[in-house]
């Protein structure tokens, strides 16, 4: 809150609801008093005159005077001596009618008594009065709405003349040293026309006069004494006559700037911008003795300057207050702003007068009717600037355990590691024994979630995942549960699901993961705390991919053959898959201890021979890839039989059956060299039936098209076309899947040969797994040949490089990958790195 | 009551919309041009209308010359391509050379990378280093993210509030349809439709038709016409045209309205020491013109020699002793050298002119605090914080995180920074800060990632760029130390630490 501000002494609401303009207020003595006290007269839009006398220090009832239904609205209230009748009298504008009136009063009584009044057949916008012509009289001057003068001498019409060039009435001066009256005109400039010269111009006939106006040919023209163009539409203009320098000024407040004119030929003499839109203005006196307002003769302006600088300025003699529409009134002395003061309402008439037995007070009016008698000044503030309340002074200690809980809490935040909450979901799966019945699915794992050990109900919303092996189906992988209550010792709820083993495929991988997503759910149904997951993962049995066909079902020469051989005594064939047997019910097909062969879904057959030593086992299939699954399978087996105390050793000594690694291979990339082909062409076919169609439309655009040509038979060929080859490559894709799993088969099964035959490590195992990856993405860009042929070259450049490890540059190997053209490389890349591993090379960084 | 007085009065008192309400009502009533007899109410009622919507969306265009970003960017008003320090905006003063000067190392810079000044107003802002200039990326890069834009061109000439007018306007005189010839004639309702042309509806070729046809019917003697073709020419980008119509302007009357928009040409032009030259002039004629002052103080701000830029500021206050831009400038002067109970004194001044904001309130935290008056400090900060909003409470806290390392309290001053990061996440001063006390912790990743962020963010701040160089030095990153060091001696050259950083540097290099 700003320390300056008017203070006020007496106010008061006018009227409620009414509207003011800057001369709707005049103050003056003005039902001739004996004290010669002023009175503020108020006339409103709605037609109510008041008559207020502020008496002591707030309003009372009694202030006001008079209160008067003027029954049509009041545009002008001025005082004067209007007429001979008394010695001050009111003057009212209507919009019709001027009327001069006296208000008389007792101690308890005030009267308005009406003396004269005059009508005129135009809208009146404001009047003026002086002694125009040298009169002894007040003369009245009366502008309408359209530009008519009317000048009234007591009760009789001097003459009335139509101004030139009119179109929106503004505010009216009357220069009494030169005898002229100063207007406003549209194009942004003050008029200056002599009383003379307008009494001489009219024939008292407006009507005619504005006819003549009209014609733009008649050369008699009323024309102004002078013209000073400000640029700005004039609000206010205020005639000033300065008592120490003995001249007139004219000065008057624009939108921006304030002017002050000489009279005598309307050149500028003063200018000053505002930073606000001045809403009023009043021009006064101190008692003083010196100059004017800077003046551009006596006075130049950088001794004014100067001396305002050294604050010794000598005038004042004119001052200035200025209110503006952001509610400040400023008051200025000569050019220096000394003070501002803040107003509750934009002030839009000022003025200065005694009021009661007190000089200089401020009169205020807002064109609401707020009506204030003010004067500046600053109190002391009260308090003194006191930030704080002092009643609640400020407790330090209070505020330091405060500040030592935050920075605790603070602390806390930042240390705590992330706790898990105690509630989780755990998924049990279980296997439930395979219906055998209809032969064709087999199998349906529970998923059993646990109890919940505190007994009370919490509710979880939970998203439930199955990843399944490639040659596995479910029917649905995925589950949604809005809510799943949990409570006490309740069986925790199941979810079933029935997965089948492919009929097309044979079997890599037996995991089953299964992923549960939660988030505890509290009453209002919305989902609070962290997102939380569970995984749990379950191997499918054997006896879920296999059946076991009589022994010997498969036994033709072109069977591929991997024989491995042991260090320890196993026992038969059939006790390593005694479960299979068991589960499978298929006792009676095993009759030969030494051998069992087990049949895929697919029908693929895979017959495993113990030989009589019991130290040789030969598995056997007349597929390559498929004898993975059973190997995989049976040197787990065997780990877990025979390997309690760490000394099995399992050895492969044939060699590496390479071969027919490469004709895997072989079938892979040419999978993927006929899709790429086929794209090819699949491009050209959409690129070609494109621009046909651009063809075909311009034919239709056109006007005048040419003939089609058989250009639509084109169409149709390129679309058939177009889709055969997408669905060829669609067949495409879906048996290099196929041959994609065989190869992933194929290699894992190389590399656990080598593995057992050179008796690699762990680690060198792990890495050498990087490298010939058994993982076959078909999706991307860069196949499997092109990745696998740059970690052959890679290995070859490094750890296995012709002069061992040691020669190896690290640095020299190129890191791009190129797509090949043919397998061949690889292939002489993949024999290369068999060959140095064989030759004792170590696969090790 | 005539409705056209009613009007009228309101007109006067600036109650707009329920003047051009009495306005619309009397002309749907007598459509202009209609019938000859009606002619003069409904042509007055339409001159009125007019006025008073020019009025509704007039804005002070002479106060505001911010540059919109294209402007910025594709400036080739600038007479000189490579000025000399001191004679453009763009190459300002380095400070610490001369007398009154505030060293970098004291006086903060903007968000554009300029000094702080005491006041911000429109143009402050206007980019100054190599960097930041002529970079699309940082000119049209926010202050915070979401949150604002970078100015355009139309940019504050349009006001909000008067955004949807536009369309309202757009129908009430089709700018398009008018016979530049015919209105110019029209001599009482010409001058009103240029203005409502330029205010409201920004179409400033139309309002050079009509302007160079009214200036010539007028046989050249109008100093408003030829002002007003100057604008428009201004606004269009013709400077040079501009500049001649408003000497030829001046020739005609002097107005200070037109000596201040010649000012503004010179600034345009990158020409500071001619626009002070052009107010020196005027100010000739019109030594008490707070505007003209205020015109050369800014000037002297812009080229970062606030020491000359202060007596003028004080010259306004003899003047005006409430112009709240002056003090505001005197107190951030007299804080940046060192006088913080002076700066408390006008700061105080401006709290009885009844100011009000966070910005204040901080301030006069600030000064409390460098006056050692602690108790005061914190409760000028409380008021600055819950007088905040999203805007500037950053700033609050980052003071008051200085107000923490001040007094030694570690742990408040690093929570207030993370408080300002959290409310701006391009808070650099901040992040510069937080690295520093990270580094006390021992975190030196931590550390080093603030100092990055830092001078990532803000390109003109050569704190983070030394921290950073000093941390990497130690931890013996050298290369990486000699080019943070490197672009800290570019933004501050007379950076003496960085200077001996430098020096060290170099000698591990010719050593190795």
């Amino acid at each position: 809150m700003s320390i300056f501000q008017i203070k006020e002494l007496w106010s008061t609401n006018v009227g409620s609801k009414e509207e003011f303009d800057k001369n709707s207020i005049c103050i003056g003595n003005v039902d001739n008093s004996d004290s010669r006290e002023n009175k503020i007269i108020v006339g409103s839009f709605e037609g109510i005159l008041r008559v207020y006398k502020p008496q002591a220090d707030s309003f009372s009832i009694s202030d006001m005077l008079l209160e008067k239904n003027m029954g049509s609205g009041i545009l002008q209230v001025d005082v004067g001596r209007f007429s001979f009748t008394c010695d001050i009298s009111l003057a009212i504008l209507h919009s019709r009618k001027l009327v001069v009136g006296q208000i008389t009063s007792t101690d308890t009584f005030s009267n308005f008594k009406v003396l004269y009044e005059h009508a005129f057949d135009r809208n009146a916008y404001n009047f003026i009065s002086g002694g125009f012509g040298k009169s002894q009289k007040q003369v009245v001057c009366v502008q309408s709405v359209d530009g008519a003068l009317f000048f009234y001498e007591h009760e009789m019409l001097l003459f009335q003349i139509q101004l030139p060039d009119f179109l929106i009435p503004g505010p009216l001066l009357y220069a009494q040293n030169i005898d002229s009256l100063i207007i406003t005109n549209t194009n942004l400039e003050l008029e200056c026309y002599r009383f003379q010269s307008l009494q001489a111009y009219t024939n008292n006939n407006i009507a005619a006069q504005k006819a003549a106006q009209q014609n733009e040919q008649n050369k008699s023209r009323l024309e102004p004494d002078w013209i000073c163009n400000i640029g700005e539409q004039a609000h206010h203009l205020v005639y000033h006559y300065n008592k120490i320098s003995k001249r007139h000024d004219v000065v008057v407040v624009g939108e921006q700037t304030y002017f002050i004119l000489q009279e005598t030929d309307g050149k500028i003499r003063y200018q000053r911008r505002l930073e606000y839109t001045p809403s009023c203005i009043k021009t006064y006196h101190l008692p003083g003795n010196n100059k004017d307002i800077y003046e551009n003769d006596d006075r130049n302006g950088a001794a004014i300057a100067a001396q305002a600088v050294q604050n010794q300025h000598d005038s004042p003699c004119f001052s200035i207050i200025m209110g503006s529409f952001s509610h400040y009134l400023m008051v200025y002395k000569d050019v220096q702003l000394v003070w501002t003061a803040k107003t509750q309402t934009a002030p839009i008439y000022v003025n200065v007068a005694k009021i009661g037995n007190m000089e200089g007070l401020i009169i205020t009016l807002s064109d609401n009717g707020w009506l204030q008698v003010v004067y500046l000044g600053t109190d002391t503030p009260t308090q003194n600037v006191q930030i704080s309340d002092p009643a609640q002074e400020m407790n330090y200690q209070q505020m330091e355990y405060e500040h030592q809980k935050i920075l605790a809490r603070i602390r806390n935040q930042e240390d705590e590691k992330q706790v898990e909450p105690e509630e989780k979901i755990t998924i049990t799966p279980q296997l439930s024994s395979f219906i055998e019945a209809t032969g064709e699915y087999i199998d349906d794992p529970k998923n059993q979630l646990t109890r919940n050990e505190q007994g009370r109900i919490i509710r979880m919303s939970m998203k439930l995942q199955l990843q399944l092996p490639p040659n596995v189906f479910a029917e649905t992988t995925n589950f949604k549960f809005e809510s799943i209550n949990f409570s006490g010792r309740q069986t925790p709820p199941v979810i079933k699901v029935h997965i089948y083993p492919l009929k097309n495929c044979f079997p890599t991988e037996t995991k089953v993961t299964l992923t549960a997503t939660y988030q505890q759910v509290s009453q209002n149904q919305e989902g609070s705390g962290q997102l939380r997951t569970s995984i749990s993962e379950i191997q499918m049995p054997l006896s879920f991919f296999v059946t076991i066909g009589l022994p010997g079902a498969a036994k033709e020469p072109t069977d591929f053959k991997i024989n491995l051989i042991l260090n320890k005594q196993t026992s038969s064939a059939v006790s390593l898959f005694e479960d299979v047997i068991e589960s499978l019910q298929a006792r009676e097909m095993c009759t030969n201890k030494k051998q069992i062969s087990f049949i895929y879904h697919n029908q693929v057959p895979v017959s495993l021979l113990v030989s009589k030593d019991d130290l040789k086992i030969r598995l056997q299939s007349p597929d390559f890839s498929s004898l993975w699954f059973i190997l995989n399978e049976l040197i787990r087996r065997l780990n877990d039989l025979l390997n309690g105390d760490g000394e099995l050793e399992i050895t492969f000594s044939d060699a590496i059956p390479l071969n027919e690694l490469f004709q895997v291979i072989d079938e892979h990339s040419g999978y993927r060299q006929e899709i790429a082909k086929l794209k090819k062409v699949l491009e050209d076919r959409s690129y070609q039936f494109r621009i046909i169609q651009k063809r075909l439309l311009n034919r239709f655009k056109d006007k005048n098209p040419s003939p089609l040509n058989n250009l639509d038979f084109l169409l149709n060929h390129t679309y058939v076309q177009i889709i055969d080859t997408g669905s060829q490559i669609d067949q495409l894709h879906q048996q290099q899947k196929q041959s994609s799993l065989k190869l992933s088969a194929a290699i894992e099964i190389i590399l656990v040969l080598l593995k057992i035959r050179f008796k690699m490590n762990e680690d060198e195992y792990h890495i050498l797994r990087m490298h010939l990856s058994p993982y076959v993405d078909d999706e991307s860009e860069q196949g499997w040949e092109d990745v696998t042929n740059a970690a052959m070259t890679n290995l070859l450049k490094t750890c296995l490089a012709k002069g061992g490890k040691g020669n190896s540059n690290i640095s020299q190997t190129t890191n791009q990958i190129k797509t090949l053209q043919d397998a061949s490389k690889l292939r002489q890349h993949i024999t290369l790195v068999c060959d140095r591993i064989s030759k004792g090379g170590k696969i090790e960084y | 009551m005539d409705p056209f007085v009613l009007a009228l009065s309101r007109f006067n008192r600036q109650k707009f919309d329920e003047c051009i309400e009495i306005c619309t009502q009397m002309l749907d009533k007598n459509p202009y041009d209609q019938v000859i007899s009606l002619i003069f109410t409904s042509q007055a009622a339409w001159l009125l209308k007019c006025r008073a919507l020019t009025k509704k969306s007039w804005i002070d265009d002479l106060e505001i010359d911010e540059e919109g970003v294209a402007d910025i960017l594709m400036d080739e008003n600038a007479i000189n391509n490579a000025p000399r320090p001191g004679t453009s905006f763009s190459r300002p003063l380095s400070s610490a050379g001369q007398p009154g000067g505030i060293s970098q190392m004291v006086r903060p810079m903007s968000n554009a990378g300029r000094p702080i000044t005491g006041y911000q107003r429109p143009g402050t802002n206007r980019p100054v280093t190599g960097s930041s200039r002529g970079n699309l990326a940082t000119a049209l890069q926010g202050q915070r993210p979401g949150t604002n834009r970078p100015v355009t061109s139309g940019g504050r000439m349009i006001r909000l509030g008067t955004a949807s007018m536009i369309q309202q306007g757009a129908q009430f005189i089709m700018a398009d349809k008018l016979n530049a010839k015919n209105v110019a004639k029209k001599k009482h309702i010409a001058k009103a439709v240029v203005d409502y042309l330029i205010y409201v509806e920004s179409n400033f070729r139309r309002a050079l038709d009509i302007a160079s046809e009214a200036t010539s019917l007028v046989n050249y003697n109008d100093w408003w016409w030829k002002s007003r073709i100057g604008k428009c020419q201004f606004k269009m980008g013709i400077i040079k045209d501009a500049e001649k119509q408003f000497i030829s302007s001046l020739k005609t009357q002097d107005m200070i309205t037109t000596q201040i928009e010649l000012a503004k040409i010179a600034i345009k032009q990158d020409q500071p020491l001619r626009a002070i030259e052009i107010y020196t002039n005027a100010m000739k004629k019109y030594p008490y013109e707070t505007h003209l002052i205020t015109g050369i103080a800014r000037i002297h701000d812009l080229l970062n020699d606030p020491g000359k830029a202060v007596t003028f500021y004080k010259k306004i206050l003899i003047f005006d002793n409430s112009s709240i831009e002056s003090i505001a400038q005197l107190a951030s002067y007299h804080f940046y050298t060192d006088q913080p109970e002076v700066a408390l004194r006008f700061y105080r001044r401006l709290v009885q002119c009844g100011v009000q904001n966070t910005e204040l309130w901080n301030n006069l935290g600030l000064c409390c605090f460098y006056a050692s008056q602690y108790d005061m400090a914190l409760s000028c900060f409380d008021r600055a914080l819950s007088l905040s909003d999203d805007t500037n409470a950053a700033d609050v806290w980052y003071n008051i995180g200085h107000v923490g390392i001040g007094i030694g309290d570690l742990g408040l001053a690093y929570q207030c920074f993370k408080i300002a990061v959290s409310l701006n996440p391009n808070h650099a001063e901040a992040f510069n800060n937080l690295g520093v006390l990270e580094l006390r912790r021992g975190n030196i990743e931590q550390a080093r990632n603030n100092y990055i962020q830092s001078s990532k963010i803000a390109s003109y701040l050569f704190e983070p760029c030394f921290n950073a160089s000093l941390l990497m030095l130690k931890k013996g990153e050298f290369q990486e130390s000699y080019q943070m060091a490197n672009s800290a001696i570019q933004i501050y050259p007379e950076h003496a630490d960085s200077k001996e950083l430098l020096k060290t540097l170099n000698q591990h290099f010719s050593v190795m």
